[in-house]
């Protein structure tokens, strides 16, 4: 009985410990989140006004044609992942959206290990990694896969560019998103605006895509870390509660045990002493 | 003077939200002085340094990366991917950006690298400019 004993008490000890690490994740995760909220929110009115912006500029051009590759090219996906586990479901949502879409010869572009080993596992080629995208994340991180990604288009490497990220509508909901980025889609409106585009429209937009994609990027970037985090601490936080859930029964079990113990003992000294009458 | 509305946005969030004199700045097409009640117009930004006078009559100078100028009725708005104050522009890392950008000039890669190295050394020249300013 004593041995039983010492086993559930060491098992409360060992949950106890993994309760200390959750909890503590579950607090780095909660700062860390504080962090990119406000970075996602640093960024959204710069990702605003230049989607307003291009959206103006796009008016005035006539002929947008040379902006759009050839529609039977493949589709490149930009696939934004977390370099850490332990977040719940937060990276395999996101495969599960993105896979009935992937055709065979569509490239991919993966950010963050998690989905760089998960692609590669299922036996997909990956066409480049930015693995380490977000140890020192900042927008010179987003304007280089932006770079690459813009160089690659107008080589004539696919015709379609779409973002496979998680979307951050509050702290327990998220949703995995395919975004079509480029080429761009832009209502037509008729009308002239009354502005002037120095030298010409032409001119800013072949100025103005690279910059509202890099926008785009970062600002997509930040909304999945954001995720990410959030993710994490949900999961971090049941984590905590079903360990303590855990604790409560395994004390439960202890004292039971301990009781029958000290009935048992009592009875053995009871009957003993009887016997000696 | 007549005073106007400049707003100047990075993508890490608002660096500037205030009035202003005037704004002077290098666009696609050399420099331009913005004051009050300019017509309402759109350009595109050269990396160089910029120099702002506030309502009060001082002078501020940035150095502004690449980026557009957006003048509308309402405000001057400046969407730049990277502006800074002299005191925030990390020299070492300017000269770098230069130095990086002047061997792959020379290296002779291909069209797109070289509009982008072409940029890097620009906006390097832009912070070091700014940062040697008296």
């Amino acid at each position: 009985m004593s041995l039983s004993l010492q086993a559930t008490k060491r098992r409360i000890e060992s949950v106890n410990a993994t309760q200390k690490i959750t909890r503590a994740m579950k607090l780095v995760a909660t700062a860390k989140l504080k962090v990119w909220k406000t970075k996602l929110e640093n960024s959204s009115y710069y990702a605003d006004n230049m989607k307003k912006l291009l959206t103006n500029v796009f008016k005035s051009i006539e002929n947008e044609e040379e902006l759009i590759n050839d529609p039977s090219l493949p589709t490149l996906y930009l696939v934004i992942t977390s370099s850490l586990g332990l977040c719940g479901g937060y990276n395999y949502n996101l495969f599960k959206r993105l896979l009935p879409e992937i055709q065979k010869n569509d490239l991919l572009l993966v950010i963050g290990s998690r989905g760089v080993s998960f692609f590669t596992n299922r036996g997909y080629q990956i066409d480049r990694t930015f693995e380490d995208a977000f140890v020192a994340f900042d927008y010179t991180v987003a304007r280089r896969i932006g770079n690459f990604i813009l160089s690659e288009y107008r080589l004539k490497k696919f015709s379609k560019v779409k973002i496979a990220y998680t979307k951050y509508k509050n702290s327990i909901t998220f949703v995995s998103e395919v975004e079509e980025v480029l080429p761009l889609k832009v209502q037509k409106e008729n009308g002239i605006s009354e502005m002037i585009f120095e030298p010409n429209p032409k001119k800013i937009l072949d100025e103005i895509l690279p910059l509202y994609l890099k926008s785009v990027v970062y600002g997509r970037m930040i909304e999945s870390v954001v995720c990410e985090q959030a993710s994490r601490r949900n999961a971090m936080d049941s984590a905590t509660d079903n360990a303590q859930e855990i604790v409560d029964k395994l004390h439960l079990e202890y004292n039971k045990a301990r009781q029958s113990a000290i009935t048992q003992e009592i009875t053995e000294v009871v009957s003993g002493a009887n016997a000696l009458k | 003077m007549d005073t106007f509305k400049l707003h100047i946005v990075t993508p890490e969030g608002d660096f500037f939200n205030g009035d202003v004199q005037s704004l002077n700045i290098k666009a696609d097409q050399g420099y331009l002085t913005i004051l009050a009640k300019h017509m309402p117009l759109v350009t595109t930004l050269e990396p160089d340094v910029a120099t702002i006078i506030l309502a009060d009559g001082k002078k501020e100078q940035i150095a502004v990366s690449t980026g557009i100028l957006n003048v509308t009725k309402e405000e001057t708005l400046l969407i730049v991917d990277a502006v800074e104050y002299k005191n925030q522009i990390d020299i070492e890392r300017a000269k770098r950006a230069l130095e990086r950008a002047k061997r792959r000039l020379a290296s002779k890669a291909d069209d797109i690298d070289l509009k982008r190295a072409q940029v890097s050394l620009k906006r390097a020249i832009a912070r070091i400019k700014l940062y040697e300013l008296k």
